[in-house]
């Protein structure tokens, strides 16, 4: 017991710190709430001109279902181009490229669990002050619905943790690629727009064509948004609840997997003087 | 001494371009990822006009004219006039010493010293559907249109350079701004769309937020004429009084500016 204490304390000391590192930069996350916020309206708004002249859009989706979807798919957008969000991602990759990774490598911690514990804590501070005031300026302006019921409203929590799970492990797998590639920018701009579109940010996945869609169900991003959004309008029962938060589960251990296996190569060919 | 600016600026940049030419699979993949982005873009106003044929009272082809002009105008910027975004990384670090040194206006020295290879395939990228749009909506006929559509371009240019210029500048006084920016150019990204769809609040925050005039007032009322006269025909106007505005405090900032950096 102690050992595991041992082990763990110091992953809790990094996480402590990027908590209080993060809550210091408010400004920051106040600018990412004001961006999204903004996001959000214009999307809602082109969207509810589409659902107004489209009857294939309205028997896909109520108006008020669909405003929800589109707020809670912003509210739930782990990969939001706000500054923290961006800038410890970048710093992942910066590391890799100029080879400040090299510090990191003296740590008496394992690299991929530190980097998946500072994303935690990016990702609690974003959900205090950029989720959920999202969320509530939406829910009290009157346009945005509460979830289907409480046991929906749970299970999006543990959604969105597995959301989490996954995204992190796209973080890093995308961090590593630095390694053979140097160029994190397009990198990450590519994987914005691809997440973002194959995720059900922008679009539901319920109204993309056939071939896109199934494209989408192949891919982790689904399971990002796609996945807690469904859960909170409660179009997600029975089996296909228990499918779908498994399909999180499993695209997050074999993200994980994946990252170790190639954390394992890429440390072999790592340039510590940077790239 | 204009023309000795020029030589700089063009020696520089040809400098650079042999750069990104050496690192051919930087390059590549730049444009790799560029590609796929600027497609997954095109792909969501596909897919919106799957299911209207207009947007408000926008065919597909206009939307696509309004979303380049915006683009195009801050790519033109970033690529041409960089310096408006970079300063506040030298306000801040106070390294803009090196270029306060030279015997050239600092404007156009840092300008030319960086010329993000994003930006060039972005412009590319963006110019193309600019073009095709044009096409597609036969404008090249009406030389009156075309001509307008160019000082769209400038005036969606000045706008996002005189953004960039004033929250760069604002570094001296209060430090990092970086936040600041990041959040008004992710934004370019939501500004595509016509105006007029949206409602009355959230039109007149991005008028006054001027992204209006790098997109739907110049481009409406290069299409469209009468009904948007009064802020399509003040398009350049904004640009310019915003981008003088900015240039005032950039030499305000430089008064201010103490060289020890403003950061850490």
């Amino acid at each position: 017991m102690s050992r595991l204490r041992d082990t763990s304390l110091p992953y809790w000391g990094a996480v402590t710190a990027f908590l209080k590192v993060g809550l210091a930069m408010r400004f920051n996350f106040f600018m990412s709430l004001l961006v999204t916020l903004v996001a959000s309206w214009v999307l809602v708004s082109v969207w509810k001109v589409i659902h107004g002249g489209s009857g294939t859009v309205q028997s896909a989706f109520g108006e008020q279902e669909l405003v929800t979807y589109l707020v809670v798919a912003q509210v739930v957008n782990l990969a939001r181009m706000g500054w923290i969000n961006r800038n410890v991602v970048y710093n992942a990759m910066n590391y890799v490229q100029t080879g400040k990774i090299s510090l990191d490598l003296v740590r008496p911690l394992d690299l991929q669990a530190m980097r998946y514990m500072e994303w935690a804590a990016v990702f609690v501070v974003d959900a205090l002050l950029v989720a959920v005031p999202v969320w509530l300026v939406w829910f009290v302006s009157g346009n945005l619905a509460l979830p289907a019921s409480a046991v929906d409203g749970a299970l999006f929590v543990v959604s969105v943790a597995l959301a989490w799970f996954v995204m992190s492990g796209i973080h890093f797998l995308m961090a590593l690629l630095t390694v053979w590639t140097y160029d994190f920018l397009g990198l990450m701009m590519v994987r914005t727009a691809i997440q973002e579109f194959f995720g059900g940010t922008l679009i539901p996945l319920a109204l993309l064509p056939a071939p896109l869609a199934v494209l989408a169900a192949f891919l982790p991003f689904q399971a990002v948004v796609h996945t807690p959004v469904s859960i909170y309008l409660g179009r997600l029962h029975g089996q296909e609840l228990i499918f779908a938060l498994g399909v999180q589960a499993v695209w997050g251990i074999a993200l994980l997997l994946a990252g170790r296996w190639l954390w394992g190569r890429a440390a072999l060919r790592l340039e510590v003087q940077g790239g | 001494m204009l023309s000795h600016l020029l030589h700089v600026y063009g020696v520089s940049i040809t400098l650079r371009l042999k750069q990104y030419a050496q690192y051919r699979v930087d390059a590549w993949l730049q444009l790799a990822t560029r590609l796929v982005r600027f497609a997954l873009q095109l792909a969501f106003l596909g897919i919106a006009f799957s299911f209207v044929e207009r947007l408000g009272d926008w065919t597909p082809w206009e939307v696509v004219l309004m979303w380049c002009t915006g683009v195009i105008g801050f790519y033109v910027h970033d690529a041409f006039f960089c310096f408006a975004t970079q300063s506040k990384v030298l306000f801040y670090n106070g390294e803009l010493d090196y270029a306060l040194v030279r015997p050239l206006p600092v404007y156009v020295q840092e300008s030319a010293r960086e010329m993000p290879f994003e930006s060039l395939l972005n412009l590319i990228f963006f110019g193309a559907a600019f073009s095709v749009a044009v096409m597609r909506l036969e404008l090249y006929a009406r030389p009156g249109v075309i001509l307008w559509l160019i000082v769209a371009l400038a005036a969606s240019t000045l706008v996002w350079t005189g953004i960039a210029t004033l929250i760069s500048c604002i570094t001296v006084w209060v430090g990092r701004t970086f936040a600041v920016w990041q959040s008004f150019s992710s934004l370019n990204d939501y500004v595509k769309y016509p105006l007029d769809i949206f409602p009355m609040p959230l039109q007149s925050l991005l008028t006054i937020v001027p992204f209006g005039f790098t997109t739907f007032y110049p481009v409406a009322f290069a299409l469209r004429g009468g009904d948007y006269a009064w802020p399509g025909a003040f398009s350049l106007g904004v640009g310019l009084l915003l981008f003088g505005l900015s240039y005032l405090t950039y030499i305000f900032a430089l008064r201010h500016y103490s060289s020890t950096g403003t950061g850490e």
